[in-house]
């Protein structure tokens, strides 16, 4: 073995870099070699810029800045050639405001984009500058998007999170407060109603001064006034129901929860509740606070639609009434109020916070709690949040976020609470690497997987659980082309594997866990870590594992990795075996259970044909029949009318309403066979055109005609 | 915003509402009339869903069968000849609380008012529209309508109508945007309280073609069906109308038939040498005009005066003093 080999052997053990030969760790420039296409962002039509878009009505609420350029050159450049122009200077704008937008600056996208034309008509003159001027003109007519440009940065998070809140929120608010204010204008309407009935609005006086000067004389008052009070109905609101009513309404207009809609309202100085936090104590305090006010309210609100619709009863309702409070409210209940959203950095939270934060994922407050974590190798949420709970759970990077919309809608309008567990790297300057390819990098390596979890979307964890943006879901890391020149300039291209070691070498924490390997020390005892990983315990000995580095001078290098990390690394592919299982990857179960099942040759499909009749559907047959024979009368002597056939014409009660009469569903019966003749018994059945009352034989023989009238019955016997 | 609470205590404490509740003047329909038939199953209908009698109305034209608001103890608005559905519509658009059941007679929506049956069917508003279709004008006694047989003698055509009756099951199964459409003669009670119940229950424009007996003008039109049960077609299926034991003893010639299925429901409607009974069309996913047309704000007394005075105020001319 050589020296430099037994040099990086012990690096490798001991995680302490000896002398000059393997002294180097990665350098803030340093890119691992599978990163390096991506290393000049700007340049590249990718997921950022964001916009979150100011239209609250539409259904996305953050939109690409390339996606809204695409959507705008498919709008006004015509296909092929015609369009070619328009098509490039609108790309040229789109790539400017790419550059701008990287300089970490607020901007709006209408400031954006009149900077971004303002240079780029500067950089022109003449003709040129005309022609691009034309197209910007054009564009900008086309153009209606406005919205707040955001870049993939430590701040991300949070502000799409709230962004998509507050969309969200505004809605459901409008819902509730148009409810409210709807309540609130039906309850003043009644109690002014009743106050017009006082009189006072009918005196002479009153009147006159409604009308006004320039008819006065027009008018006689006191008769005026005479004719109004005769007219007004004297029935005031009970007492009892204008205390109610205006107890209700007073809850209604000083409610804290939304903001009211129609203006003119008087806020009475207070002002409505926040529900944006940043400390997760202090949210679930204020949630214990406010849940009687939470009663209160809804206890007002049925109140008011009961008294609105005229359907509240004082024997029933008011012993409910007096009962309610905090401990009544349903979910159905909850769901109407905002949700907390609280925003926390995973580094600032001490035990007590993971505490409540388990609490909440057990639970079903409605908290929506964002929780941002800025070291993804070691970070302790998202590992606590792969045990299934009652709360929506998504983990994302930062850079993924804007694919995640679907789930961050989901999450926020999912009734319970929701963990949206987020890594965005720090701002801190420690590696010239853009944030989002660190962020990706992190996904791409496993170390800070995506995944969601649906508590709703089925009964199983197949249904609930989704790990499907991850790369590769069925490997243990996803592997790249590695493209490189060799020292006799020929072109090399390698399969490579993205570990969670090749992160390791952007996150300013983990240099020390790397030593650079000499170029003349390369030899097959360095192993890719992913290869390292996979040999037994007694093949590592006399090996060490290495992960490819770009430096700043655009040099492939060597690093061997620490045993350390190799461990944090082997953590990290545990967790993600975990979380395949969990997505349907991989399954232990189901591949034991495989092994079980004998192979068995699938049998064709024959078809039977059913039974016409089945045994089940002949029983039910016979018992109908059954029920039919049930209904026949017994005696046929007896007059009778097959009554769910009677079609409520009239013809037999209008002939003799003692004798015939409705039942509760307003169809004939005979009522009382003695209460008329039985020429009437004939004639009525007779006229009845469905033909469904039956004479029977008559019951007083000494009826005149009744030869004649039997032989007329005769056609209704049954 | 719900409170399960009101849901809850609307139930517990409400009134149970009898036959009698929904009954307003006493009918002045002949004796025999079909018509009185249709307001049993109606009257019928309501209680079954204990319907509140004021938040119900029933908007009719001009006929016989447009009498019927009078006879409901509900609100009720009788209208001009053939404007039923546009009234009703007008009432569905302000106040979608309210239940809204069209009477309107053959006359009244094939004829004057056939433009507008077109365009309510495709704008399809949640209401209940029943056809009181006697083949005939009744009230202004007889003369021939467009549903009358070929050949009807009546005080316009004296010699027999010269034109083939016009089906209007056939037309509305053209209509755009259809939701649902039914047809059911008034003499089989069972039925036809069924019929109206599943359109009431329908979310969208139900129409009830109601084949309607007249004792005066048309005595004898539906006899030949009411004699011969086998000239009856019932259509059953679990999304539409299902047969009683007695009446599956009366009426031995049913099919199942998917309401889902227009293509099947205009081949019944079109060929069918039977009189075809029962939920012919049914589709619940078609959007109503009126949650496309919600308001997106609260209007206040302050806002709606506003508006009303702006508008007149377009047409004012201010006194001279
Ligand atoms: C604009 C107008 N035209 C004509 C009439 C006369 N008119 C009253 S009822 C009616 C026909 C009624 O027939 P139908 O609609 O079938 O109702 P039925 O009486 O048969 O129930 C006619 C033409 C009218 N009232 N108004
Ligand atoms: S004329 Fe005909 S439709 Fe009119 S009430 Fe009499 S029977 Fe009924
Ligand atoms: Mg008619």
């Amino acid at each position: 073995m050589s020296v430099t080999m037994q040099k990086m052997i012990n690096f490798h053990l001991t995680g302490k870099r000896g002398d000059d030969e393997v002294a180097d760790g990665p350098g803030s420039n340093a890119c691992p070699a599978l990163l390096v296409p991506y290393r000049r962002l700007s340049e590249l039509r990718y997921d950022f810029p964001l916009v979150l878009l100011d239209d609250a009505a539409s259904p996305a609420f953050a939109d690409t800045l390339s996606g809204i350029f695409n959507r705008l050159i498919r709008d006004i450049a015509p296909e092929g050639n015609a369009g070619e122009q328009l098509r490039q200077h609108i790309l040229q704008l789109e790539k400017r405001m790419r550059e701008l937008a990287s300089d970490g600056v607020d901007w709006s996208l209408s400031k954006l984009w009149q900077d971004a034309e303002t240079s780029l008509l500067a950089e022109r003159k003449g003709p040129d500058a005309e022609l691009l001027g034309n197209s910007f003109a054009t564009a900008r007519f086309a153009f209606n998007v406005e919205g707040q440009v955001v870049n993939c940065d430590e701040q991300l998070p949070a502000r799409l999170l709230q962004h998509a809140y507050k969309a969200i929120e505004a809605k459901r608010a409008k819902q509730s407060i148009g409810k409210i204010e709807l309540l609130i204008i039906k309850l003043r309407n009644i109690l002014q109603v009743d106050d017009r009935k006082n009189g006072a609005s009918q005196t002479p006086q009153q009147l006159k001064k409604d009308v006004g000067k320039r008819y006065k004389e027009s008018f006689d008052f006191d008769l005026m006034s005479e004719i109004l009070k005769d007219s007004t109905p004297g029935n005031r609101l009970p007492d009892e129901r204008r205390k109610r009513i205006k107890a209700a309404l007073a809850v209604l207009e000083s409610q804290r929860f939304f903001t009211p809609a129609t203006a003119g309202r008087n806020r009475k100085g207070r002002g409505q509740y926040q529900f944006i936090a940043d400390n997760l104590s202090a949210a679930l305090k204020s949630y214990e606070e406010r849940l009687p006010q939470m009663a209160e309210l809804i206890k007002a609100v049925s109140i008011a639609e009961l008294e609105c619709e005229n359907a509240y009863r004082e024997e029933t309702h008011s012993a409910y009434f007096t009962r309610f409070g905090p401990q009544a409210l349903t979910p159905e209940d909850l769901e109407l109020f905002p949700p907390y959203l609280i925003c926390l950095q995973e580094s600032e939270c001490n035990a007590r916070d993971m505490e409540h934060l388990m609490e909440i994922s057990s639970g079903d407050l409605p908290m929506k709690v964002l929780m941002q974590v800025t070291d993804a190798l070691t970070h302790r949420s998202g590992r606590t949040l792969t045990a299934p709970g009652n709360a929506f759970v998504l983990q994302s990077t930062a850079s993924n976020l804007y694919r995640q919309c679907k789930w961050i809608r989901k999450g926020l309008e999912f009734d319970g609470p929701a963990v949206f567990s987020v890594f965005a790297p720090r701002n801190d300057g420690a590696t010239e690497l853009p944030a989002y390819l660190i962020a990706a990098a992190a996904m791409e390596s496993r170390v800070f997987p995506a995944f969601s979890y649906d508590p709703v979307a089925g009964p199983g964890l197949a249904d609930r659980f989704d790990i499907s943006s991850n790369p590769e879901v069925a490997s243990d890391w996803p592997t790249r082309e590695l493209s490189y020149e060799d020292q006799e300039l020929q072109m090399v291209v390698e399969e490579s594997a993205f570990t969670a070691a090749d992160f390791a070498v952007i996150a300013p924490e983990y240099c020390e866990h790397f030593a650079a390997a000499p170029k003349h020390s390369w030899s097959r005892e360095m192993l890719p870590v992913a290869d390292y990983l996979k040999l037994a315990n007694s093949e590592t000995v006399e090996r060490v594992p290495y992960v490819a580095v770009v430096d700043g001078d655009n040099f492939l290098r060597r690093f061997v990795v620490d045993d350390k990390l190799i461990r944090i690394v082997r953590r990290c592919r545990e967790r993600w075996h975990a979380l395949q299982e969990l997505g349907g990857v991989n399954n232990s179960y189901s591949a034991a259970a495989l092994e079980k099942v004998p192979a068995v040759p699938v049998a064709p499909t024959v078809e039977v044909a059913p039974p016409l009749v089945t045994e089940e559907a002949a029983s039910v047959v016979v018992e109908k029949q059954e029920e039919i024979e049930e209904q026949q009368p017994g005696a046929v002597d007896e007059p009778y009318i097959e009554t769910p056939l009677c079609t409520t014409c009239d013809e037999c009660t209008k002939r003799n309403d003692r004798m015939f009469a409705y039942d509760e569903n307003k169809q004939a019966f005979v009522k009382d066979p003695d209460a008329g003749t039985y020429r009437q018994l004939v004639e009525a059945a007779e006229l009845c055109q469905v033909a469904i009352i039956h004479p029977g034989k008559p019951r007083n023989p000494g009826e005149p005609g009744l030869d004649e009238l039997v032989a007329r019955a005769a056609a209704f016997a049954p | 915003m719900t409170v399960r609470a009101t849901e809850f205590l609307r139930r517990a404490g409400a009134p149970q509402h009898s036959l009698e509740d929904y009954a307003g003047c006493l009918p002045r329909w002949c004796t025999g009339c079909g018509d009185n038939a249709i307001l049993a199953a109606v009257q019928k209908v309501c209680r079954e869903e204990q319907l509140p009698p004021e938040k119900i109305v029933f908007v009719s034209g001009i006929g016989c069968s447009s009498r019927f608001p009078h006879y409901m103890g509900s609100y009720g608005f009788h209208g001009l000849h053939g404007r039923a559905l546009p009234i009703a519509e007008g009432i569905k658009m302000r106040r979608p609380d309210l239940h809204v059941f069209v009477n309107t007679g053959d006359g009244d929506c094939c004829s004057i008012g056939a433009a507008h049956w077109v365009h309510a069917t495709r704008y399809n508003m949640n209401m209940t529209v029943m056809m009181h279709d006697n083949n005939i004008y009744g009230l202004t006694k007889n003369q021939a309508s467009p549903t009358s047989p070929r050949g009807t003698r009546s005080n316009t055509t004296p010699r027999g109508s010269l034109l083939e009756a016009f089906d209007p099951l056939q037309a509305t199964l053209g209509f755009s945007n259809l939701s649902f459409v039914a047809q059911v003669p008034d003499w089989i009670p069972d039925l036809l309280f069924q019929v109206i119940h599943e359109a009431h229950k329908h979310r969208g424009f139900s129409f009830i073609r109601i084949l309607q007996r007249c004792p005066e003008f048309q005595a004898n039109r539906w006899e030949p069906c009411m004699q011969d049960p086998s000239s009856v077609l019932i259509l059953t299926h679990e999304n539409g109308v299902q047969l009683s034991p007695v009446l599956a003893r009366a009426y031995k010639n049913h099919q199942e038939h998917d309401p889902a299925d227009l293509v099947e429901a205009r081949r019944i409607v079109g060929t069918s040498e039977q009189l075809p009974v029962g939920i012919i069309y049914r589709n619940p996913n078609v959007p109503c005009y009126e949650d496309m047309r919600k308001p997106d704000r609260l209007y206040t007394p302050e806002d709606v005066k506003n508006g009303l005075n702006a508008e007149l105020d377009k047409f004012t001319i201010w006194p001279r003093d």
